[in-house]
């Protein structure tokens, strides 16, 4: 009986091998998806606010002020988390781009801006979004030197922190009497400066030109995912992509095999043969699982060697791939068994597996999504595939999260599966 | 010996086979002629197990119904779609189902099958670009691949060319000729004339008349004299000259 099913599993791949249009969609185009998706998305910008979580972890007027104006401004979407541990999760989970920590020792060191000082920000980002974690930082720096300047303007803050350095200035032991004696000159004139404007409820807004050679934030970048030296890539979002439309691919190549077994008769010679119908599908679903897992297998192997995309836990990824694949077969028995014609299997089970593609993340990304699309799209297995796909190829996390994608797509399987066996169960009544 | 027993099988309200009866002794050919719609397809259906009547049963003497993987091995069916992969090679084509029956798939057993319906110089080329009779051969290859003692040919030699079509009947009657049980199903007169020993003709279900040629011609053949047109009377008086669907 084995040796029957790999006879009908080796026949289903070789003629595979021999469409060069099922090849095509199976192997090339999800190639050139996940290229050139690859290349485009490494330079493009996010159209809607940039998803960031915050948090402060030690209460100070300045990091709340640092905090609000994170807050306040509409190119960001800024939710909080109570502590580093929750927000990083969080960004793990992809429900946000980075985590913005605004860390212990914040305030005391904005304090410090005149004297070498400057803010300190602890940035965990998502890899997958690199460019967008660019504009982030850039943003921050924005932030931080609006912080600067109403720090200038501070009239109690500049008269303290000038206080501060005249103290400084008058112990340096690195000054000659006739320096130090120029700059407590200089300092008593901004100090006098910050007098008159107290007295006078003045605001500054004059710029000062030399404050932007400054640095005010101080930026520390952890990508998450990223723990080894290789930076991540847009690749490592736009191949699980590529992997989609194999999939797709895959499936209509085995759901139009068994159309074309249907209405060229061969199926009718298969089940005269001493076969049942469950050893035939069976068969046949070993070919669409071996051409899956090729399938995936070339395209990441392409993805490591020529773009760098290298996985973080292959015995993992190698695990997504085949339940992946497996499942994937499921759902194209469930579309061969739900349609009794074969031009009707195959018609309409292209032009779904074509939506469940397109609305699961296969042309747009899910972070470039509608909310509305990214909500829809649970229902697509293949967004479930992709989550299956990123864990232990980029995205990390624990364990357990990488086990509960795999099992999503897992489910979705089993479901497929059930579904196929009540439709072949109308078939065999119908015979 | 194929022997098949008051099948019944109804499809919704309608009765395709309707009590049909039936033996094909080793080393005869019967041949089940009929109109469109008469109950053939379905009782070659029922008689390799593709399709389980309503009732009735189908035997395949000493290995049982053509349910059993056992009994199927002895069958040899020839559809009469050309049921074939038209990317393979006929070489790969003969193994692949030499290997699901569980046959030689030894070079010598598969360039005998192709030699037997002389396709042996083209046994490299993908049956896509064979002919019409180059595939009806192929076809009839397949079926007996796994050397098979019951073989049922459902149209055998529709849409062939008269080198292919005698071609074909020479194999059917050497198969027979080496013990194996044959039922043809046929429009064709001629065919059934020439090849069959003894021929059922069916409607609406039914076995309305089984005998030899003579025997039927003589019974039911109001024309006397040459065979061929003996035989299509024979259909005509039994059937009626209604137009089918």
């Amino acid at each position: 009986m084995i040796y029957q099913m790999f006879a009908i599993a080796l026949k289903d791949l070789r003629l595979l091998s021999r469409d060069r249009g099922a090849l095509f969609f199976t192997i090339v185009f999800p190639l050139i998806v996940a290229v050139l998706f690859g290349m485009v998305f490494g330079r493009v910008s996010t159209p809607g606010p940039l998803d960031v979580v915050v948090v402060v972890t030690e209460d100070g007027p300045l990091a709340r002020s640092f905090a609000a104006a994170l807050q306040a401004d509409s190119a960001l979407d800024v939710q909080v988390a109570a502590n580093r541990e929750g927000a990083v999760e969080i960004v793990r989970k992809g429900k946000a781009a980075a985590a913005i920590i605004l860390p212990d020792g914040f305030d005391a060191r904005a304090e410090a801006l005149f004297s070498g000082g400057s803010m300190p920000v602890d940035l965990f980002g998502d890899p997958s979004r690199a460019p967008e974690l660019g504009l982030l930082e850039g943003k921050l720096m924005e932030i931080g030197f609006r912080q600067f300047m109403l720090a200038v303007t501070d009239s109690d803050r500049l008269g303290r922190q000038t206080i501060d350095i005249k103290r400084q200035l008058e112990n340096s032991k690195d000054l000659s009497e006739e320096e130090r004696s120029a700059i407590i000159k200089l300092f008593a004139g901004a100090q006098e400066l910050s007098a008159v404007r107290k007295a006078e409820g003045e605001k500054q807004t004059k710029k000062n030109d030399g404050m932007w050679e400054f640095r005010p934030v101080r930026i520390r970048t952890e990508m998450l995912a990223q723990k080894k030296s290789e930076p991540p890539s847009t690749y490592a979002v736009t191949f699980p992509q590529g992997i989609v439309w194999g999939l797709a691919g895959c499936v209509m190549a085995f759901v139009t095999t068994l159309a074309n077994e249907r209405a060229q008769g061969t199926l009718t010679r298969l089940r005269a043969a001493p076969l049942s119908m469950h050893l035939i599908l069976a068969s046949k679903g070993i070919a669409c699982v071996v051409s899956s897992m090729i399938m995936q297998s070339l395209i990441l192997v392409l993805a490591w060697f020529v773009f760098d995309v290298r996985p973080i836990n292959l015995p993992m990824l190698m695990f997504a791939m085949l339940v992946i694949s497996i499942s994937f077969t499921a759902l194209a028995m469930m579309i061969a068994a739900l349609f009794r014609s074969g031009g009707g299997t195959d018609g309409a089970g292209r032009a779904l597996i074509l939506v469940l593609a397109i609305v699961g993340g296969g042309s747009i990304p899910l972070v470039f999504m509608p909310p509305i699309l990214r909500s829809i799209s649970v229902v697509s297995p293949f967004r479930w595939a992709i989550a299956a796909i990123e864990g232990p190829l980029w995205r990390g996390g624990s364990i357990a999260d990488q086990f509960a994608s795999i099992g999503s797509i897992a489910l979705v399987g089993l479901v497929c599966a059930a579904i196929s066996l009540g439709g072949m169960a109308r078939w065999r009544r119908g015979m | 010996m194929l022997i098949l027993r008051d099948l019944r099988r109804a499809f919704g309200s309608l009765q395709a086979v309707d009590g049909v009866s039936l033996h094909v002794d080793r080393s005869e050919v019967v041949g089940l002629l009929g109109p469109n719609g008469a109950g053939k397809s379905t009782t070659v259906a029922m008689a390799t197990g593709l399709i389980r009547p309503d009732s009735g049963e189908v035997e395949i003497v000493g290995f049982g119904e053509p349910m059993r993987a056992s009994a199927r091995r002895q069958i040899g069916l020839a559809p009469q779609e050309l049921a074939l992969y038209e990317g393979l090679t006929a070489i790969e084509t003969l193994v692949f189902f030499a290997r699901v029956y569980g046959a030689s798939v030894h070079r010598d057993a598969i360039q005998s099958g192709l030699e037997e319906v002389g396709l042996a110089p083209r046994g490299k080329d993908r049956v896509g670009t064979f002919s019409g009779g180059m595939k009806r051969r192929l076809n009839l290859a397949v079926a007996l691949i796994h050397k098979p003692s019951v073989l049922v040919l459902d149209e055998p030699t529709a849409g062939v060319d008269p080198q292919s079509r005698a071609h074909v009947r020479e194999i059917i009657r050497q198969r027979a000729a080496a013990g194996c049980a044959v039922l043809v199903t046929t429009h064709d007169m001629e065919e059934a004339e020439k090849i069959c020993d003894r021929i059922a003709v069916m409607d609406q279900g039914k076995i309305r008349a089984h005998g030899t040629l003579s025997q039927l011609v003589t019974a039911h053949g109001s024309v006397q004299g040459t065979n061929a047109r003996g035989l299509e009377e024979v259909l005509l008086n039994l059937t009626g000259r209604s137009l089918r669907e």
